[in-house]
């Protein structure tokens, strides 16, 4: 069996053998580094050394009431990039390619990629330029209509809208790339044949592509879930001050000051906890998601 | 066929290579606790010792540091093991762990109390009593010291680095309060409330200007409102203890510091981007630089900097002069507090050293008179000229050697950036600085700056600690940022409000862990 399986499918195997063992050491094993959640660990003492305190790191997690306040900033922050910036690459993807000049759909898409490869931190210096009280662009706008200064960075209700136009700006060129894909993907002849039948731009865009577009958009939106309770922390960090903790503070940040609290020793039981519950959620997510996607489209990404 | 092998080869490549980071060690890296050499048969004493890289690179720079090691007979190996603060304590976490640990390292004091009691470093008493008969003798005679290395199982796991005794202080340009006819420099709160107006008044025309600006917390003076954290005589500790530059909510003088805010922030005296955290160090230094402010609160060195670094070019008026402190609100002298030992600086040696003759003969030597005497003033003839009568007269200039470039030799002084413990000798400290600072830094910290009273905390606490302070800091600055800039009106019911919230986020828990930690070093 084994040796009929080797000359049949020997090349195969050999092939995926480099990835699978990518998988196995770096992705499969190190789960069991999950269990310090579970234990007070120390770094001299190793996994196997450290005191086990079963679920005590999860009740102190739980048992706290400020982590249900970061809690809901979080779901909110990844609610709203998600909402906002999950349709914008489809949108962007289905107008550029009703575009008829190669050239110009060329540059519109390399230029639309350029932010993804802007550091973070970059990325929010630019943003508070352009949003300074004192010189900033869009400031001088509204001080020219007439309007006061509005202090962007440090008004907590602007930190969620500015965390996802960031969001958005830096990734829906990259994110686009899979449905420019796909596009190309769909049959000319039905395009052809809604011409014959006197479809126009728009009717072709709703009847052929969007439909034909279903599968991965919803393949895309399975995995975006997956993510949805990790916002990004540097981010968080960099746009975070103060005035804003009432918004910005989330979970990754919250379990950072007091995993790595510069006055304290290392937590990194409490952290692990946090990721894992994290995780634990975002597995439900996908899960249901994606018995919903198969109930209601057809579509599974598993 | 030819497919096959060359697949069949590609895939091998690919998996060995895919696995090649798995090895835990380089196997033609040298692990660095074995790279010293160790004691006697007439070998040359050495051993390595783990720091955050820029120190390494400033302790190259630095003209005396192959003195050090001639002088003391012992090789030191810097071991760059991390390149800002928190990258190398994390490093050191990991180092810790895997036993790759040079012979020596700072880590902060947790790392040491924690690790030490677990058994990842050596306890230096015993090494101490046997072998560094200096750093014996000067632990006997400073028992404040003492018991800030010694934990609660009497042994000793790392010797803290001493800080020379100095605070913030208040500078300001001088040539804009000569223009705005401000002649008598504030020495009350009110006063300088009311050259902050004068002030604003007068540069009402320069676009973005506000009379005080700084960095990171704005929330300076508590000690003149009298209500900074701090130790009572019978012992109660006040407030979540920070060494005196912290903040005890229920003072009298809480609420009406933050009133006082309040009404800077309302009449545009303070900068704005500073008290809501937005504005960054560059951004503060470029205000102060070109005239979009008059007064900081900042390092006592930053006049000089400022003068060195672009004031004068900027404005060929540019002048900063030094206030005193303001007097508290009871009309007393107002103190500001500074740590002894800084808690981010202790020296370890790791429980696999094999050169603890080399680690100690080192130590031993920065405790002696003449390492003492190369670390307040260098060497002589080239940092320092010894007169006859013992004094010495410096002859590196701070103010120049202290901004070369990094990478550049200089003469300057081994100071805090340093991080070997060794005795400090605060007024050695202060002649080795420029001049426009020696003016005034001997009399402002002899009349305004004691060291604080340090608490040792052990790992429970510690941890307790760090839980609730990452919770409660958060809340203190918003809920005080909220009156500050007006969101919150400041009355009766809003500030009940605010204590409650305090109290909800762990405020006298905090308290009560610094008093029992307190209470234990005092038992």
């Amino acid at each position: 069996m084994l040796k009929k399986e080797i000359k049949t499918c020997g090349m195969l195997w050999a092939i995926l053998l480099p990835g699978l063992l990518v998988l196995i050491f770096f992705k499969i094993a190190p789960l069991f580094g999950l269990v310090i959640a579970f234990e007070k660990y120390s770094t001299f003492q190793g996994i196997f050394g450290s005191e086990w305190v079963g679920l005590e790191n999860f009740r102190t997690i739980l048992s706290d009431p400020y982590t249900w306040q970061v809690v809901k900033n979080t779901v909110l922050l990844a609610f709203w990039t998600l909402v906002v910036s999950f349709p914008i690459p489809v949108i962007f993807a289905l107008l550029l390619n009703e575009v008829r000049f190669g050239r110009l759909k060329r540059v519109v898409q390399s230029v639309s990629f350029f932010p993804y490869f802007i550091s973070v931190a970059v990325a929010v210096s630019i943003l508070s330029s352009f949003v300074s009280p004192s010189d900033g662009i869009i400031n001088r706008l509204l001080n020219g209509l007439g309007f006061d200064s509005i202090h962007f960075m440090a008004e907590s209700g602007w930190f969620r809208p500015l965390y996802v136009f960031l969001h958005v700006w830096q990734n829906f060129g990259y994110s686009a790339i899979v449905y420019i894909s796909a596009m190309t993907g769909i049959d000319p002849g039905l395009y052809e044949a809604a011409s014959i039948d006197g479809a126009n731009r728009w009717k072709k865009v709703l009847h052929i592509t969007l439909p034909e577009l279903v599968p991965i958009a919803v393949t895309m939106f399975i995995v975006n879930l997956g993510s949805i309770l990790s916002v990004d922390i540097n981010k968080v960090l960099l746009m975070q001050n103060p005035s804003t903790y009432d918004t910005s503070d989330v979970l990754q940040t919250y379990v950072y000051r007091m995993a790595f609290g510069s006055t304290g020793f290392p937590n990194y039981s409490l952290g692990t906890a946090l990721s894992l519950l994290q995780s634990v959620i975002a597995f439900a997510l996908v899960m249901a998601t994606n018995w919903l996607s198969g109930k209601l489209t057809e579509t599974n990404v598993f | 066929m030819k497919r096959k092998v060359l697949a069949l080869t590609l895939a091998s490549v690919l998996s060995v290579s895919c696995l090649a980071g798995c090895s835990t060690k380089d196997a033609g890296k040298e692990n660095p606790s074995s790279a010293g050499s160790t004691s006697g048969g007439g070998e040359a004493l050495s051993f390595s010792y783990a720091l955050p890289n820029r120190y390494k690179v400033w302790l190259e720079d630095l003209n005396y540091w192959k003195d050090m090691q001639e002088l003391s007979g012992v090789s030191v190996e810097l071991v760059d093991s991390g390149e800002s603060d928190d990258a190398y304590y994390q490093s050191m976490d990991l180092q810790v762990g895997s036993g790759d640990m040079p012979d020596a390292a700072i880590v902060r004091q947790s790392q040491a109390s924690v690790y030490g009691a677990q058994g990842a470093f050596l306890d230096l008493k015993p090494l101490i009593e046997e072998k560094a008969p200096n750093v014996q003798k000067y632990i006997d005679e400073h028992p404040e010291y003492a018991e800030l290395i010694t934990s609660a199982d009497g042994k000793i796991y790392g010797l803290g680095v001493e800080n020379p005794l100095y605070t913030n202080l208040t500078f300001y340009r001088s040539d804009h309060f000569e223009k705005a006819g401000i002649t008598q420099i504030p020495t009350t709160l009110e006063e300088f409330t009311e050259a902050l107006r004068t002030l604003r008044d007068a540069n009402a025309s320069v676009q973005g200007y506000y009379p005080w600006v700084g960095r990171d917390g704005y929330l300076h003076y508590a000690e003149c409102f009298l209500c900074n954290d701090s130790i009572s005589e019978d012992g109660t500790v006040n407030g979540v203890y920070n060494g005196g530059n912290g903040y005890d909510i229920y003072a009298d003088g809480f609420r009406d510091m933050v009133e006082w805010y309040h009404t800077l922030y309302e009449e545009k005296l303070i900068d704005p981007e500073w008290v809501m955290g937005t504005g960054t160090e560059e951004e503060w230094q470029t205000k102060f630089l070109t005239g979009q402010g008059s007064v900081s609160d900042d390092f006592f060195t930053r006049p000089t900097w400022f003068t060195s670094n672009g004031g004068p070019d900027n404005d060929p008026d540019f002048h900063i002069e030094v206030m005193d402190l303001f007097q508290t609100t009871d009309g007393d002298i107002a103190h500001r507090y500074f740590d002894y030992v800084n808690l981010d600086r202790y020296f370890v040696v790791s429980a696999s050293c094999e050169n603890t003759d080399a680690v100690m003969a080192f130590l031993d030597w920065l405790y002696s008179e003449e390492g003492q005497e190369v670390m307040h003033y260098g060497i002589d003839g080239v940092n320092t000229k010894k007169l006859e009568d013992g004094t010495h007269e410096w002859i590196a200039d701070f103010a120049v050697e202290s901004i070369k470039p990094v990478g550049e030799p200089n003469i300057g002084l081994y100071q805090d950036r340093l991080t070997f413990p060794y005795p400090v000798d605060n007024e050695a400290y202060y002649e080795s600085l420029d001049s426009k600072v020696q003016s005034y830094c001997f009399d402002y910290f002899e009349t305004y700056a004691s060291y604080s009273k340090q608490l040792i905390y052990t790992e429970e606490q510690l941890e307790q600690r760090s839980n609730l302070l990452a919770k409660y800091e958060t809340e203190f600055y918003a809920g005080v940022l909220a009156f500050v800039k007006g969101d919150q009106e400041l009355n009766d019911e809003n500030w009940e409000a605010f204590l409650e919230d305090m109290e909800a986020a762990g405020y006298s828990k905090i308290n009560q862990i610094d008093q029992d930690a307190y209470d234990a070093m005092n038992a």
